[in-house]
């Protein structure tokens, strides 16, 4: 094979993250390159590996945009994340541990700082990218502003490959001329043909997603034993429960992008993922300022697990709000995804008798067969 | 085929109006509402094209395709010389390549336009001799990553990295951070043995 030379690149505006196929389990970072003939799309997962595919300029017939309302549920999100810590910084002004302060005070700057950001970099969207053989989604354009500005960027370099598409071509293909054929025009008076019909996602089953808010209800109910007593097994028991309802969290995650459910339940599941990370901040953020606090606790595991399942959730104000926060949260996404997984599993089963049953591949021989 | 069809929505993939093309601003779909902004360009409205097929031998002398005895040779495979017919004929970077020089060469990594995958072992190297530092509580992990990652900057150094022009900067602090980590394990033995 002949050494071909060297190709540039110039690094096209955005950055994001792929989330189809692996991008659900390891993080896949998407960029998009401008080559002299074609545009490279460049996955990068985990770092280490690097995966490329080149849309030709001659080949690209479309860039299609849709709106997301990702920007404004972040910006709801995280404002009112960035709010409530705010609130209890105020709240709890009397506390004598400044580098809880600290670090809430960080965290609810960061909160607002990224619901700001979302607001002022505009509209989010997903951009897809159309030519005769596929449609692939750039996940480097997740906003509008930004997607249209690339566009317009490789614009020049598509046309020179393809040339400009007139409004007068669009007319012309939307209204095509009758053919001189007199019998052909009676199909124009024929109604429209019926559209494609969507591609066929399965249904989800939702047993994982009930598995996982059982856990959440279970872990909620054995947290509020801590309320009566406090013995070493019931720490362990929560924080195994917790493991397991991490991985049936993943589990369900990674279930509800390749199959179908109601909205509610995706809602649902992405906000437990939420209250779950903010615990586990919250947490740390408890568990190192205790550390620091008490230093003995260091060195033995063991000491520093029953100082912990000691600690009762009204010990001061610090633990009575991780308590609260963690019952409120757990029932709540608990409670609310159990409510919705059952009826949309009830809802499944009642569906499942209605739809017709799959022919069988090989149809019976007839009876004379079977009986010569 | 209908004209609508080239433009299916990406949530519903029902038909969108071909009107909304370079309209300039996002729209609601009329089948599902969501809003959708389309910039087109000619070959969205081109005819598909039609695929080639060999022409049929005619006289006994003629050349014929390398793998479709009965069809015409129309070009030689500009790598491995075989003749091919139209069909089998397909046109790369203004060459003419059969098909399995084309395998071998997407499989061989040979041809750089078909190339889909490369590993960054720059990163990988950094990775390793960073890692276990970062992580603090497994430092001692440094006594196997850091041979591993000093090995990969000598192994690795004269791979071709990303397709992206990218210096080889990541392996050069890699290969460093190895070295002093091996260092230091050696004066760590040494001393211990020493005192011993």
């Amino acid at each position: 094979m002949t050494a071909e030379e060297k190709i540039k690149y110039q690094k096209l505006p955005g950055a994001g993250l792929r989330r189809d196929g692996v991008g659900h389990v390891v993080g896949v970072r998407s960029r998009l390159y401008q080559g002299p003939d074609h545009l490279l799309s460049l996955d990068t997962t985990m770092g280490f590996m690097e995966s490329y595919k080149r849309f030709y300029y001659q080949d690209i017939q479309a860039f299609v945009i849709r709106q997301t309302h990702g920007w404004l549920i972040g910006a709801c999100v995280f404002g009112i994340l960035g709010a409530f810590f705010a609130m209890i910084i105020l709240m709890f002004g009397s506390v004598e541990e400044p580098e809880i302060h600290f670090f809430l005070g960080v965290l609810a700057a960061c909160m607002i700082g990224i619901a700001l950001w979302n607001l002022a970099t505009g509209p989010s969207c997903i951009t897809y990218i159309k030519t005769a053989a596929q449609t692939e989604s750039l996940p480097s354009l997740n906003r509008i502003r930004k997607a249209r500005k690339v566009i317009n960027r490789i614009r020049p370099l598509i046309e020179a490959a393809q040339g400009t598409l007139t409004a007068d071509q669009i007319a012309t293909a939307q209204h095509p001329s009758p053919p001189p054929n007199p019998s052909a025009l009676t199909e124009t008076h024929t109604p429209p043909s019926p559209p494609r019909a969507a591609r066929v996602i399965p249904a989800g089953t939702g047993r994982i997603h009930l598995l996982y808010f059982s856990l959440c209800v279970v872990t909620t109910a054995a947290l509020t034993l801590k309320l009566w007593f406090m013995p070493l097994w019931l720490y362990l028991f929560l924080s195994l429960l917790s493991a397991g309802a991490w991985g049936a969290l993943i589990i369900s995650l990674v279930d509800q992008s390749k199959t179908r459910y109601p909205a509610g339940i995706r809602i649902v599941t992405w906000a437990a993922l939420g209250t779950t990370v903010m615990a586990i901040i919250i947490g740390y953020a408890f568990l190192f300022s205790h550390m620091r606090s008490k230093p003995s606790l260091r060195s033995n595991h063991l000491d520093f697990m029953q100082y912990m399942a000691s600690l009762h959730p009204f010990t001061n104000p610090w633990t009575q709000m991780v308590f609260t926060y963690e019952i409120i949260t757990g029932l709540g996404v608990g409670v609310t995804g159990l409510v919705l997984t059952l009826r949309y599993r009830r809802d499944l089963k009642m569906q499942a008798p209605a739809s017709p049953a799959p022919p069988s591949p090989t149809p019976p021989p007839p009876e004379n067969a079977r009986n010569p | 085929m209908s004209v609508a069809a080239l433009l299916p929505c990406p949530k519903c993939h029902r038909d969108l109006p071909l009107s909304w093309i370079n309209a300039g601003q996002v729209a609601p779909c009329p089948h599902c509402r969501v809003r959708i902004g389309v910039e087109g360009f000619p070959s969205l409205l081109a005819p598909p094209q039609v695929a080639r097929t060999g022409l049929r031998v005619m006289s006994a002398g003629e050349a014929t395709c390398y793998f479709h005895a009965q069809k015409q040779a129309q070009a030689p495979c500009d790598f491995c010389g075989r003749f091919l017919c139209a069909l089998c004929a397909v046109e790369f970077n203004g060459q003419v390549i059969c098909a399995p020089c084309l395998e071998s060469g997407q499989k061989k990594q040979k041809i750089k336009s078909l190339q889909n995958k490369r590993y960054l072992y720059d990163n990988m190297a950094l990775m390793l001799s960073i890692l276990p530092w970062a992580l603090l509580v497994f430092w001692f992990l440094t006594l196997i990553t850091a041979p591993i990652a000093l090995f990969m900057c000598f192994y690795y150094w004269n791979t071709p990295s990303s397709l992206i022009p990218r210096s080889k900067v990541r392996l050069i602090i890699a290969g460093i951070l190895s070295l002093i980590q091996i260092g230091l394990w050696t004066w760590l033995f040494l001393h211990l043995f020493l005192k011993t």
